[in-house]
């Protein structure tokens, strides 16, 4: 069996926080908390790294473990919406635009509105497994493999949220 | 096969998986063909606009789901309550006998049902002296006091 290389908390944070800040905006409504759990999970990788545990594939398990991050964050979002003012309406304009693709360039604002609104109304699993599949690209089995879920049922969570997300289009053309 | 692919089929198709008829299936039809390029070409516009910016006012007082649930339990146990709480007659205290009564009034029946009339005289603690007086009129016991009825002769 091969020694898996030691890679640096430097190279796995420049290679992976932007991407692990775009899942967590994904998965989550605020983009402060989004903020938060990249900052939690890459902390996380610094005490994995200080603990001199070797993952075979870093970016799975970072993955793994922001799904997981944004999760509890989720589960513990009630009482914080209660002691933050209950729901206040938080600036999204106050965070900066971080990522501009040529898509964003090409779809209306209006447009761009309604497909994000549309992903924030599908259910968390269903998030989960399309943000890994087509934002983050992976494959239908390391989708499944990344949440713990069996292939076919990944599949039918994907195609639920495809087909959900098909109707918003059709709204828009 | 001759009937075109339904979404999900084509979707399948699409993710590089499904069966070889489909897959021929896709390839001949046009209409099959066109969907396949619409449906790739949906997701990559989807997946585009979620990679790019959160555009503003999306996430601007997004309630959690569970928060929405929580209220609208906590709302519904409330009115329950008081809807229950309008409709109980009001109380009374109980005017029944107390339980208590009601274990002695067993416990007698179950001695009289055990020690009744037609039982024995002799199981009556009470009576014991009738039935001691009764035995010892019946005849002479050879314990009596004036000594034993019957003298034995010394045989030497």
């Amino acid at each position: 069996m091969s020694a898996v290389p030691q890679v640096s908390f430097e190279d796995l944070h420049a290679e992976h926080a932007p991407r692990l800040e775009r899942l967590c905006r994904l998965l989550l409504n605020d983009p402060t908390e989004a903020q938060d759990v990249t900052q939690d999970v890459l902390l996380k990788l610094l005490q994995e790294q200080r603990a001199a545990r070797v993952h075979e594939a870093w970016d799975r398990w970072l993955t793994r473990v922001t799904v997981n991050a944004c999760r509890d964050r989720r589960r513990s979002g009630w009482w914080r919406w209660w002691r933050d003012g209950r729901g206040s309406p938080r600036e999204e304009a106050r965070s900066p635009v971080v990522w501009t693709t040529p898509e964003d360039a090409l779809l209306g604002v209006e447009a761009r509105r309604a497909i994000w609104l549309a992903f924030r109304q599908l259910s968390p699993r269903q998030r989960e497994v399309f943000a890994l599949r087509y934002v983050h690209e992976l494959s239908t089995s390391e989708v499944a493999a990344t949440l713990g879920l069996g292939e076919g049922s990944a599949k039918q969570h994907l195609f639920r949220a495809v087909r959900q997300l098909r109707v918003t289009l059709r709204g828009i053309r | 096969m001759s009937a075109c692919l339904t979404d999900q089929e084509l979707w399948v198709l699409t993710e590089g998986a499904g069966e070889t008829a489909e897959r021929d299936h896709l390839e001949r039809c046009a209409l099959c063909s066109y969907r396949a390029r619409q449906l790739e070409d949906d997701l990559a516009l989807v997946g585009g606009a979620l990679r790019g910016a959160c555009p503003p006012g999306v996430s601007a007082g997004v309630r959690p789901k569970m928060v929405r649930l929580t209220w609208g339990a906590a709302v519904a146990l409330v009115v329950f309550g008081l809807v229950a709480l309008w409709s109980a007659p009001p109380w009374r205290p109980s005017t029944a006998p107390l339980a208590r009564t009601d274990g002695v009034a067993a416990l007698t029946e179950l001695s009289a049902s055990v020690f009744g009339e037609d039982t024995p005289e002799i199981s009556r603690a009470t009576d014991l002296d009738v039935v001691a007086t009764a035995f010892e009129s019946a005849g002479p016991s050879e314990w009596q006091p004036g000594g034993c009825e019957f003298e034995i002769e010394p045989l030497f």
